[in-house]
């Protein structure tokens, strides 16, 4: 957020200062090249009015005194030379362009001149120029890039005879001394007025990113949940539209989240709630289960007695009487045992002690218990020995087999066959629980581990029972990680089939090492 | 032989009556306690042969009774078979560790809890 911020003032100052710097540039270099000309200009006039001015003098100085008087010549010449600083070269020729004298000489020997005329000019302008009867000029550019203004003007004598011309070199320097010395003047101010540039933009950018500022604390402190915080701003631009559209924004946003937090209110009261009611439930169960097992006692301890004769001697007929009270209170008690079981297992009130144990035993313990009740039916277990031990809680699986032996008791007649099978299968053991019964409907098949499911309604009466049996079965087969299947015909009987895992080393391992860690580990 | 003499303790008069009927007609000696209270007073007067005790009761529950009897020097040899309506397996493993000699759940078969009292008191069935 610092970043973006700087990054923004500091584009505005270098937009400003490019800004100012370009405009700055553009006036210093059209200026100095306006006083360039306008110098040079003002050089040339004067060039020229002194070269028309001073060419007789020469001339008349020289046909007068150069081969007579050379000191006279010289002084005269001296004299010329000094009026006008910019004049370099003066030069007389004859009119067939023979070089006569040159101003150079002067700074030779102060007695004698150069009497030898020298070579014809080889320079074609000049000879031309030599030759006419008017003044001419031009700017001359020596090998090393150095510009000359020339004139030359022709000595014409008052009767019309033209035997001289006299050529003047002029230098720009003075142009070059003014324009060096007006640009460092033009630098200066242009340094000066892009450090003032510099400071108006920093102001400026303060003075507008301010509100920006402002802004963007008071945009951090909604987005930090600070709603009740509002931003004060009177810019009286669209900074303050802003400020206050993000004001309305916060304003909303409180309310939102305080219809947010009232429902969070409610729905934690709605939970507790149901919380509590699930707690008075399973209180209920078992409250339910305590006060239906006091009376129930009270109704087979009597019962037992009475059909016992211990208080007395009782008819054939009462006895009949006492039998059905006692299978009454027993079936009660069934159902009381399985609405509890089934309920805890279904709010996982219980959970699985999973560990390795030895399936065959359990199962013989629940075919046992079933012949010991003295059903007439033929029970088998049919088993491989040696079977390996499976995983799973031991006494859950014992419920699973007392549930399914039960239930194919209830549907299978009394000379019918019932058969516990365990048949190893892979990295599992596949329990089969089969009967000879009455067989169940195909479209039943399913519905059978529906919790209260009856194949119809007299099965009740008939067979007794809350159908959570084989609810409480599929509940404890799931848990485990199996799955429950059934198989069945009307009539011919019902297979039922699921399977339990092996206990593999790393399951038991655990237990192992916990053991093995504890007896290394020195006291 | 004199008739061995058995408290019980439980706060459901039906229950209390029905055993008292049932015991004495089998030849023991019944004193019947309807609390938990009442129950360690008649353990401590009446030192009995042998306490069924009921868990779940008002005030002092059958577990602080168990717990007491087994923290006093004349009571503790007495032998104490729970009768309890709690079927959880824990209670079954609690009762035996803290002292009781057997632990029966409510509703009961009465010839099989006559059978595990006899066999206590080193009788065979009946006295």
């Amino acid at each position: 957020m610092l970043g973006m911020r700087l990054s923004l003032r500091s584009k505005f100052i270098a937009a400003i200062a490019a800004l100012v710097a370009i405009v700055l540039l553009a006036n210093a270099i059209v200026l100095a090249l306006l006083v360039r000309q306008m110098l040079r200009g003002q050089v040339e006039d004067r060039a020229r009015a002194y070269a028309s001015l001073a060419a007789g003098p020469v001339s008349e100085a020289y046909e007068t005194y150069y081969r007579s008087g050379y000191s006279k010549f010289r002084e005269l010449l001296l004299e010329l030379l000094e009026l006008e600083p910019d004049v370099e070269l003066v030069t007389v020729y004859d009119t067939t362009g023979r070089n006569l004298f040159e101003s150079f000489e002067l700074q030779g020997s102060p007695l004698g001149g150069d009497i030898e005329a020298s070579e014809r000019t080889s320079d074609e302008r000049m000879l031309q120029a030599v030759r006419g009867l008017d003044p001419v000029d031009w700017i001359a550019e020596d090998d090393s890039g150095r510009t000359t203004f020339v004139v030359v003007v022709p000595w014409v004598e008052e009767w019309g005879r033209h035997r001289y011309t006299v050529a003047f070199d002029f230098t720009y320097n003075s142009v070059g001394e003014v324009t060096r010395k007006a640009g460092r003047w033009i630098a200066w101010l242009g340094f000066g007025s892009l450090a003032l540039g510099l400071v108006i933009a920093a102001f400026l950018s303060a003075q507008s990113l301010g509100p920006v500022e402002t802004l963007t604390r008071g945009a951090k402190d909604l987005a930090d949940g600070r709603l009740e915080h509002r931003i004060v701003l009177a810019t009286g631009d669209e900074f303050e539209v802003l400020a206050n559209t993000l004001n309305q924004m916060a304003a909303r946003l409180s309310a939102t989240v305080e219809d947010l937090e009232e429902s969070n209110r409610v729905l934690n009261g709605l939970n507790t709630e149901l919380q509590d009611l699930d707690r008075v439930k399973s209180d209920l169960l078992a409250n339910v289960s305590h006060e239906l097992r006091t009376p129930l006692t009270s109704i087979r301890g009597y019962g037992e007695a009475l059909a016992e004769e211990m208080l007395g001697p009782v008819t054939r007929q009462q006895q009949e009487a006492l039998r059905s009270v006692q299978s009454n209170a027993d079936r009660l008690l069934a159902m009381i045992e399985e609405l509890v079981g089934y309920s805890n297992l279904e709010g996982d009130r219980i959970s699985l002690e999973l560990r390795p144990f030895d399936l065959v035993p359990v199962a013989r313990a629940s075919v046992d218990a079933l012949v010991a009740s003295g059903s007439g039916h033929d029970v088998l277990l049919d088993c491989s020995a040696g079977l390996d031990p499976v995983f799973g809680d031991p006494d859950r699986i014992a419920q699973v087999f007392e549930n399914l032996l039960t239930n194919a008791v209830k549907f299978t007649p009394d000379d019918g066959r019932i058969t516990i099978q365990l048949e190893p299968d892979g990295k599992s053991v596949v329990v089969e629980v089969s009967d000879t019964g009455i067989g169940i409907e195909a479209r039943d098949q399913r519905k059978v581990f529906d919790r209260f499911f009856q194949v119809d309604a007299s099965t009740t009466r008939r067979y007794g029972g809350m159908g959570l049996g084989l609810a409480i079965v599929k509940e404890i087969v799931d848990r485990h990680g199996g799955e429950i299947e059934i198989e069945s015909e009307p009539g011919r009987g019902t297979t039922f089939r699921f399977s339990i895992p092996f206990a593999t080393g790393e399951l038991s391992q655990p237990d192992l090492s916990q053991g093995a860690s504890g007896e290394v580990a020195p006291s | 032989m004199t008739a061995k003499r058995i408290l019980v303790v439980d706060d459901a008069a039906d229950v209390r009556k029905m055993l008292s009927v049932v015991l004495t007609k089998n030849g023991y000696d019944v004193a019947v306690a309807g609390s938990g209270q009442d129950g360690l007073v008649c353990a401590f007067d009446e030192d009995p042969d042998l306490i069924l005790l009921d868990i779940m009761m008002q005030d002092m529950d059958g577990w602080e009774v168990l717990k007491l009897l087994k923290m006093d020097e004349i009571t503790r040899e007495i032998p104490v078979v729970i009768l309890s309506a709690r079927v959880e397996p824990k209670d079954k493993i609690r009762g035996i560790q803290e002292g009781a000699v057997d632990y029966v759940t409510k509703p009961f078969v009465v010839r099989d809890v006559l059978k595990r009292m006899g066999r206590i008191l080193g009788q065979d069935g009946s006295a």
